[in-house]
């Protein structure tokens, strides 16, 4: 091939690339994407699917979803218009992105079969679902608590199974005071306390005033008090123990050896516990509702899923067909069955949202043998099935349970650094401690521990309240003001071009008339090879990196949500930038900085110098080299998802953690450290976790470089009496100079952009609360840009935060420079 | 440093056997050397507890069964091995999948960035055009921005292109990355200039010059991108949640990222995924650790 034709090639490849490529195809089949427990639940979705085509043809293709980011990739999907047909989303999310037009108002869309549908639901459900009028979503399973209790332990303790708050709150005393003690279980985190404690109390966290204006509870003395009965609970009774492979909620268990288990609390899905903790007893357990307040008030429904169809699926009556199959009596049936006859762990009892499945008609199908062991459960839920209810959705509710979230934590954390402070005051471990709490002795301390985090709570939640409403009545505002009227008119803004377009048609333009320059200026065609070796990398720049520059430039003024097109930004002035550097902000960026240098100031040198260490001592005559080297070269291959989910699991903050347990056994400890639930030592977890694993390749660097130096130079040291340290510093650091530099370089950037350990690390947490470690502890620079940008998609809030994390390393980076002009100079 | 200058050329190899040309800090001790070098096995091997203690947990975890897991102590060691976690892994996870995906995205970008940074990293370091120094400084600025301030508007820009849910935003962008440009740069300028201009002379075109002369001296330095732009490709998380969205085109650490689900008790599938993912790696590395190791010593990492 001649020359001409290669650069020609060159250039017409590349520049091919700009114009936009073909739209990623999906199959015709209908698309599902479910967000459930794990692999069981794809494997029973895809036999109701075969089912489903066979009724009606069509096909359905399964996608699981996980919890952790949900969320996210429905988003997504919405913002670039290839969301699944059908979705399984959690409750809130229906009325979320219906709000923003991303998915179908079944109502409008299926005005003659919608009425009928409804009425297949218990009418306590739907509220939820429904905002401005309209109907965004279904129910498909739903999620509340229940009271397994041991008949003849309440018996000899006189005991009646508690019907409402203030007689649970008596018959823990009793049950404490008789040395049965509390082991909460998969539900360590303060979110889950909101969760599971307050709503019983009958107050959501948010309401909606009579003048329609959004409330908050937090005032509320009884809203406070169920708070504090959480918080209480689940650490003044906190007992030694891993719960996280446990699926109850908690259990109370005595240290009298033949009575184990007294009372247990239990998700309604945990269907087989009895069985296993205690199957000798089984007869002797009795099942009763989550108690209701005291007022009588009860919003039991604390979660579940629900069925959305999306504005851009292009199958909506296959979709809707689908959704009225799920919805069925028949594989309603199907599903309870399914999931109660799955192995061990897998199994689970939950419980639908409609009424056929329960209705008296269907005796026969839960008279089948394999709900033997659900009996209890079903009749204890049967009772509260048409009670069921749950919490309103307002606009800006995800933020004040953030902000709620965050107080908790920081509730968490202080409670825990006292009962570790206090017991170790008192020569105790913190589980023999509270232990003595409950005994007779022990009552005024904890009653004094008790008022203790009630005056905090109230004290925290004043504290936020003012900042909350705000921010729940902005949001509420923010919603009607910003995405309501273009929600409403979201078709006039489909297809609009917007000025980012002709930023993105500029950019073509300029790279046109450069290759139109290099070609036809004579000065420079003679040239044309060199600049067609050097034109994809600057292509390459100019399209990912400059364009997007300008493009993040732009956004940061605006208000944008990528769910809608592009041109409903709507231009908004500095106002970003001020509320990111507003300190009361709970998103403040300076303190995602600050905490980001830390991390890179730790992380950082201490990498470079164990790698200095740890490659000087390999750069020794071993036996067996091959062997030292690849021990310690190991972790440079592995992926950081994988190394902090083996962390997550050595950082465990009971015994069973590996390296609880170590420090245990060497007796440097005496209690367990709450390594990832406390906020002030998440942060260091996720150092230690970043140095081991970037350790591998700086050793790797270090060690190329000082088998580089020659010997002489030591040679010609040792004659003038040096030392090893003298040669060590004198000869080898020089020597490997280049390799520092590079080491630094490479672990600043790297530092810098951390986010898969803390995104990991902090995955415990939930949806419900902070995503990065306790009261976030962990979000650094990445993780608050990705959460703003595709958790919350506030495309310009996250711009804006980019554009400030530039500018300090910009400014760090020019620091650097003029120290080292300096340096050199001298 | 100064010091380089005045040494004679260095070896191109590296020193791998131990050889006395090699330093070492303490053998020079003379008589105490055996006693220095116990010191440095004991220090090695307590290091390497540390270092081996994760992955040691990871192999008997991913053998444990789930009833072993919920036992409340720890164990060292598995009583009853079991496949039972890898297999869950394999039939209920897209892994394999997911394992080709990752392939086929690391390969793409690792030949894209083997073959077009040196390409403009001669160019840079060898020839002479207008605007050169001026487009190699505004590039190298370019790497001042760092990727996270360029996550949103790429996203906006791949869902203009409609590239998202494809690997195109995974490939494209990191196809030619500037730094190593800049390391291709630094390790040609250092091929003597004759070379290239008796290749000139005899009438080669500069493509032949470059695939002919130049590639095959750059073998060090090819590694070392090979080796980084495929490491960072084969286990980038943050692009593949972003872009991908269908189970079919997740890569691996996104399908093991997904075990870490919302209840406990998947532990051992967890590090069943963990486990299946380094192992080839591993393999891999302690086949051509050598090459590797002098890869890194021979790349464009002098002054």
């Amino acid at each position: 091939m001649s020359e001409l034709n290669l650069n020609w090639l060159w250039l017409v490849i590349f520049q091919l690339l700009c114009i936009p490529a073909a739209r990623a195809e999906r199959s015709q089949q209908l698309q599902f994407w479910v967000v459930g427990n794990g692999i069981e639940d794809s494997i029973m979705y895809r036999e109701l699917a075969r089912k489903f085509q066979e009724q009606s043809g069509y096909a359905v293709n399964i996608t699981p979803l996980s919890w952790g980011n949900f969320n996210q990739k429905y988003l997504t999907s919405m913002a670039a218009a290839l969301p699944p047909d059908v979705g399984v989303a959690n409750l809130g999310s229906p009325m979320e992105w219906g709000s923003l037009g991303g998915v179908v108002a079944l109502d409008q869309a299926f005005p003659k079969e919608i009425d009928e549908l409804k009425q297949r639901f218990f009418p306590g459900t739907l509220p939820q679902f429904t905002f401005n009028g309209h109907l965004y979503g279904l129910p498909t399973e739903l999620v509340t608590a229940v009271l397994y209790y041991r008949k003849d332990v309440f018996e000899r303790l006189k005991l009646t199974p508690p019907q409402t708050w203030s007689e649970l709150q008596n018959t823990i005393e009793t049950l404490e005071i008789h040395r049965y003690h509390f082991h909460y279980g998969w539900t360590r985190g303060e979110q889950w306390a909101l969760y599971y404690q307050t709503l019983p109390f009958g107050y959501a966290g948010v309401s909606q005033g009579a003048d329609g204006q959004p409330g908050l509870d937090w005032l509320q003395p009884g809203y406070q008090k169920g708070v504090a009965h959480g918080l209480n609970l689940w650490h003044l009774h906190d007992a030694i123990g891993d719960g996280s492979t446990d699926r109850t909620i908690g259990r109370f268990l005595s240290d009298v050896p033949d009575q184990s288990l007294g009372m247990m609390v239990d998700g309604n899905w945990v269907a087989s516990s009895i069985q296993k903790i205690a199957p000798e007893a089984e007869a002797r357990w009795g099942v009763v509702p989550w108690p209701k307040a005291d007022d009588g008030r009860a919003i039991n429904v604390m979660g579940g899923t629900s069925y959305v169809i999306f504005q851009k699926s292009r199958n909506k009556d296959a979709a809707f067909a689908w959704l009225k199959f799920l919805n069925s009596l028949e594989a309603q049936q199907f599903m309870i069955l399914e999931r109660v006859q799955r192995e061990g762990q897998a199994a689970a009892f939950n419980i639908s949202p409609v009424k056929e499945v329960w209705d008296a008609s269907q005796a026969a199908f839960w008279a089948r043998p394999e709900f033997r062991d659900q009996r209890k459960i079903i009749d204890a839920l049967r009772g509260i099935l048409d009670t069921f209810q749950s919490f309103p959705s307002l606009k800006g509710k995800p933020d004040t349970d953030q902000m709620e979230a965050r107080i908790l934590d920081r509730m968490g954390t202080a409670i825990n650094r006292r009962l570790t402070a206090e017991a170790e005051a008192r020569e105790m471990t913190r589980w023999d401690y509270i232990k003595w709490m409950a005994s007779a002795q022990g009552r005024p301390q904890r009653d004094s521990m008790q008022a203790w985090i009630r005056d905090q709570l109230a004290t925290e939640y004043a504290r936020h309240y003012p900042l909350a409403l705000e921010r729940l009545r902005e949001e509420s505002a923010r919603y009607q003001n910003s995405y309501g009227d273009i929600v409403a008119r979201l078709d006039t803004f489909e297809g609009r071009t917007h000025i980012l377009d002709y930023l993105k048609w500029g950019a073509l333009g300029a790279l046109l008339l450069g290759t139109l320059l290099v070609f036809t200026m004579p000065g420079l065609r003679a040239f044309r090879t060199s600049y067609a070796f050097i034109a994809v990398p600057c292509l390459l720049s100019l399209v990912f990196v400059v364009v997007p520059m300008l493009t993040s430039l732009y956004l940061s003024f605006t208000e944008y949500h990528s769910i809608l097109p592009l041109a409903s930004a709507k231009w908004i002035g500095w106002q970003h930038y001020l509320t990111s550097l507003d300190l009361s902000d709970s998103e403040n960026v300076l303190r995602s900085i600050g905490k980001t240098m830390t991390y890179v100031s730790v992380t950082v040198p201490l990498g470079i110098a164990l790698a200095l260490l740890f490659a000087a001592l390999l750069n020794n005559d071993l036996i067996s080299q091959r062997f030292w080297r690849f021990l310690y070269f190991s972790p440079l291959i592995t992926s950081a998802v994988s190394v902090s989910l083996i962390f997550t699991q050595l950082y465990r903050e009971s015994s069973m953690g590996w390296l609880n347990a170590a420090l245990l056994r060497l007796g440097w400890i005496s209690n367990p450290i709450l390594f990832l639930k406390d906020e002030q030592t998440f942060l260091s977890c996720v150092m230690a976790l970043a140095i081991w694993h970037g350790l591998a390749f700086t050793i790797l660097l270090f060690l190329a470089g000082l088998q580089q130096i020659p010997t002489q130079l030591y040679k010609a040291a040792e004659i003038d009496g040096a030392g090893w340290w003298q040669k060590f510093w004198h000869v080898s650091l020089p020597g490997i100079r280049p390799q520092l530099f590079f080491a630094l370089i490479m672990g600043l950037i790297g530092s810098f952009q951390v986010f898969e350990q803390i995104y990991m690390l902090g995955g415990g947490s939930g949806y419900a609360g902070s995503k990065f470690g306790p009261n976030d502890a962990g979000r650094t620079m990445v993780p608050l840009i990705y959460d703003l940008g595709f958790e919350q998609f506030k495309m310009g809030r996250a711009s804006a935060v980019a554009y400030i994390l530039f500018l300090v390393i910009l400014g760090l980076t020019m620091l650097q420079l003029r120290v080292l002009r300096q340096k050199t100079a001298e | 440093m100064n010091i380089d200058k005045e040494l004679p050329a260095q070896p191109l190899t590296l020193n791998w056997e131990p050889s006395d040309k090699v330093w070492n800090p303490w053998q020079t001790l003379g008589r105490w050397k055996a006693r220095r070098l116990v010191w440095v096995y004991l220090a090695l091997a307590l290091a390497a507890l540390l270092f081996a203690m994760p992955f040691y947990y990871m192999l008997i975890t991913t053998f444990k069964s789930t009833a072993e897991l919920a036992h409340d102590e720890v164990s060292l060691w598995v009583q009853n091995p079991t496949l039972d976690p890898l297999r869950r892994l394999l039939n209920g996870t897209a892994y394999l999948h997911a394992a080709w995906n990752s392939f086929v995205i690391a390969v793409v970008t690792t030949l894209g960035n083997m073959l077009l940074c040196p390409l403009a990293g001669y160019a840079f370091a060898k020839h002479r055009f207008p605007g050169r120094d001026r487009i190699f400084f505004l590039l190298l600025s370019t790497m001042m921005v760092p990727g996270a301030v360029l996550l949103v508007p790429n996203f906006i820009l791949a869902r203009d292109f409609g590239w998202v849910n494809t690997y195109w935003p995974l490939i494209v962008p990191g196809l030619a990355s500037i730094f190593y440009v800049f390391l291709a740069r630094q390790f040609i300028s250092k091929i003597p200039r004759d070379l290239i201009q008796a290749a000139r002379m005899d009438g080669c075109s500069e493509w032949r010059i470059f695939f002919q002369i130049i590639l095959p001296l750059c073998r060090p330095l090819l590694a070392s991108i090979g080796i980084l732009s495929f490491l960072g490709s084969w286990n980038g998380f943050i692009g593949p949640m972003i872009y991908l969205l269908d189970e079919d085109r997740y890569t691996i650490p996104l399908v093991i990222s997904m075990l870490q689900g919302r209840f406990g008790g998947q532990e051992n599938v967890q590090m069943a995924g963990s486990l299946l993912s380094i192992v080839p790696a591993l393999i891999f590395f302690f086949i051509f650790q050598k090459q590797i190791v002098s890869s890194f010593a021979n790349s464009g990492l002098k002054e």
